[in-house]
């Protein structure tokens, strides 16, 4: 491999890293070490080995094919399929990005002490003026690159010495030590949270930003791979601080004000900061790639011009797609929505309509029309059916079991 | 003829205790649900006071979840109240949530005058739930006896 091209393997497995974390995330990891010390371990593997798979996929369609995820879905279903999947995505990618900014404004709220819904439509702005004056390059490394300040977690986690045996028990399945309901339904948001359809969207869309192409496959694999395996060491961090910090003490997570204390556990006064700032930087990242995400599918569906590294004004109806979602969004925690709540929600309602967008991928990546001798192989298949199959359950209990044991 | 009569009028005893059972089954899951997040709220505010009063964590962050802590668990009190009020095992547990609800406000008082010696005293001190199981378990007993 070129020296310049290692470094842009470098450079995604590092953004790959940073940008892992989002506030999804960072909740089921803490709530699942708090209130299930480490027994959830193996659901963050399990959802880490779908989501390299899932992100792969996308990614090789992009740079074969030319076509983004949400593209190849319309031309080869029709408009008449295509429009469901794209809804049910707008409908989440609305709760989603309120639970981001949310993110970024309990944060804030941590390093400054104002209430957090003060904070709701200044951060709307920097989002959107982020979004409306920085380059495609600049979201994807600048502020995933930031992100590397959350390893800080698996910092907290060896610091804090945790019992390696117990750990390493955690990544073979087990039935609930305790309150099943509540074990179920946080092992259901951690994949929501891991398997996030916009991922699917979004990479794909950014591959055909950076112009990738073939010569770009083997670079595709390795950040999928290596970037997605380190990142989710990140969130592992987070479940094993929380188990360590918080469990022992009976320490629920009713309020992220309460995941703080994973890092003060290990690094005292700068754990308090090193969280506030990690959740900011994170959250901030998401509300990024969750906006443009919207402004992408709505243009791709609609046949409009769309794509960051243009102009606003050479792209109005992509630009005016995502401010109006930053928008929308944001009157969530004007209003005062609990953040925390309503990232749970949306983690159980993303596992609600996974198999909706999950589905067509199978189909699609086995089209030679557009993958021709890149379409999947039978061990790739293999575990996309496996993801499908658990998708579709995962949608069937997300709901009763947020009912049962959401609390 | 006589014992069946006397079994025909007493139809409702065995009814009337399965009721009475099912009912303190159902208290003591309200009981249950409400201790866990009394029980998290007290031990979050025990950890928060020991870390501001070592100064790891900023006065605001403290008062703000100190609060937020005595908010959740009158808001418990309350709802256990509402739900199975009159039943004694239900007051005495309100009133317990009460009383260290008031002790998180006097600590976030406290944490506004910047006295940490009382800080970290209170929170070494917050009393901690008495186990559900024996309290109910004991009423089991004395409703037995």
């Amino acid at each position: 491999m070129k020296p310049g091209k290692l470094l842009q393997v470098a450079l995604g497995v590092l953004t790959s890293i940073g940008g892992f974390l989002d506030v999804g995330a960072i909740a089921t990891a803490a709530d699942a070490g708090a209130s299930f010390r480490f027994s959830l371990l193996w659901v963050v593997l399990i959802g880490t080995i779908c989501v390299i798979f899932l992100v792969e996929m996308p990614g090789r369609l992009a740079a074969v094919s030319k076509h983004s995820y949400a593209d190849a879905v319309r031309e080869r279903f029709g408009f008449q399929f295509y429009i469901w999947p794209i809804l049910a995505e707008f409908v989440v990618d609305f709760l989603v990005l309120g639970a981001e900014i949310g993110g970024v404004c309990i944060a804030l709220q941590l390093l400054t002490g104002i209430a957090f819904h003060w904070w709701a439509i200044p951060v709307a702005l920097a989002v959107w003026l982020t979004a409306w004056l920085g380059t495609f390059d600049f979201i994807e490394n600048g502020v995933a690159l930031l992100g590397l300040i959350t390893l800080a977690f698996v910092a907290g986690a060896i610091v804090l010495h945790p019992p390696w045996g117990e750990v390493a028990r955690g990544f073979v399945p087990a039935p609930a030590p305790h309150e099943p309901a509540h074990y179920w339904f946080t092992a259901v948001s951690i994949m929501g949270a891991l398997i996030s359809p916009y991922l699917l969207y979004f990479y794909s869309s950014g591959a055909i930003e950076d112009g990738w192409g073939k010569q770009d496959l083997t670079m595709n694999r390795l950040v999928a791979g290596v970037g997605m395996s380190f990142g989710s060491l990140v969130q592992m961090g987070v479940l094993v601080t929380a188990a360590m910090v918080l469990a022992p003490r009976g320490i629920g997570v009713d309020q992220y004000g309460q995941i703080a204390l994973t890092l003060v556990g290990p690094f005292g006064k700068w754990g308090y900061y090193l969280f506030a700032v990690s959740l900011g930087i994170t959250c901030f990242g998401a509300c990024m790639e969750q906006a443009l995400e919207t402004g992408f599918i709505v243009s791709q569906a609609l046949g409009w011009n769309w794509g960051q590294s243009k102009r606003p004004v050479d792209a109005t109806r992509f630009t005016m797609a995502y401010t109006l979602s930053i928008a929308a969004s944001t009157v969530l925690m004007v209003v005062g929505i609990d953040p925390l709540k309503l990232t749970l929600f949306s983690m159980a309602l993303t596992a609600v309509m996974l198999p909706l967008v999950v589905t067509p991928l199978l189909v699609i990546m086995n089209d030679k029309h557009y993958l021709g001798e890149h379409t999947n192989g039978w061990v790739t298949n293999a575990v996309v059916g496996l993801i499908i199959g658990l998708t579709f359950v995962m949608a069937v209990v997300a709901i009763p079991l947020e009912y049962l044991g959401g609390g | 003829m006589s014992a069946l009569r006397t079994l025909g009028r007493c139809w409702p005893l065995p009814f009337l205790l399965c009721l009475a059972a099912c009912g303190a089954g159902s208290v003591c899951k309200q009981i249950a649900r409400s201790d866990k997040t009394v029980a998290s709220w007290a031990a979050t505010a025990a950890m928060v006071g020991q870390r501001w009063a070592a100064g790891d964590v900023p006065t605001s962050y403290a008062r703000n979840t100190l609060a937020k802590g005595a908010r959740q668990m009158r808001s418990e009190a309350a709802a256990l109240a509402r739900s199975a009020g009159g039943d004694p095992l239900v007051e005495t547990t309100s009133t317990r949530y009460v009383q260290l609800a008031a002790v998180l406000t006097r600590m976030e008082a406290l944490a506004g005058t910047g006295n940490k010696a009382e800080v970290a005293q209170l929170a070494a001190a917050l009393p901690t739930l008495e186990r559900l199981d024996h309290r109910c378990s004991a009423r089991g007993q004395a409703q037995a006896s």
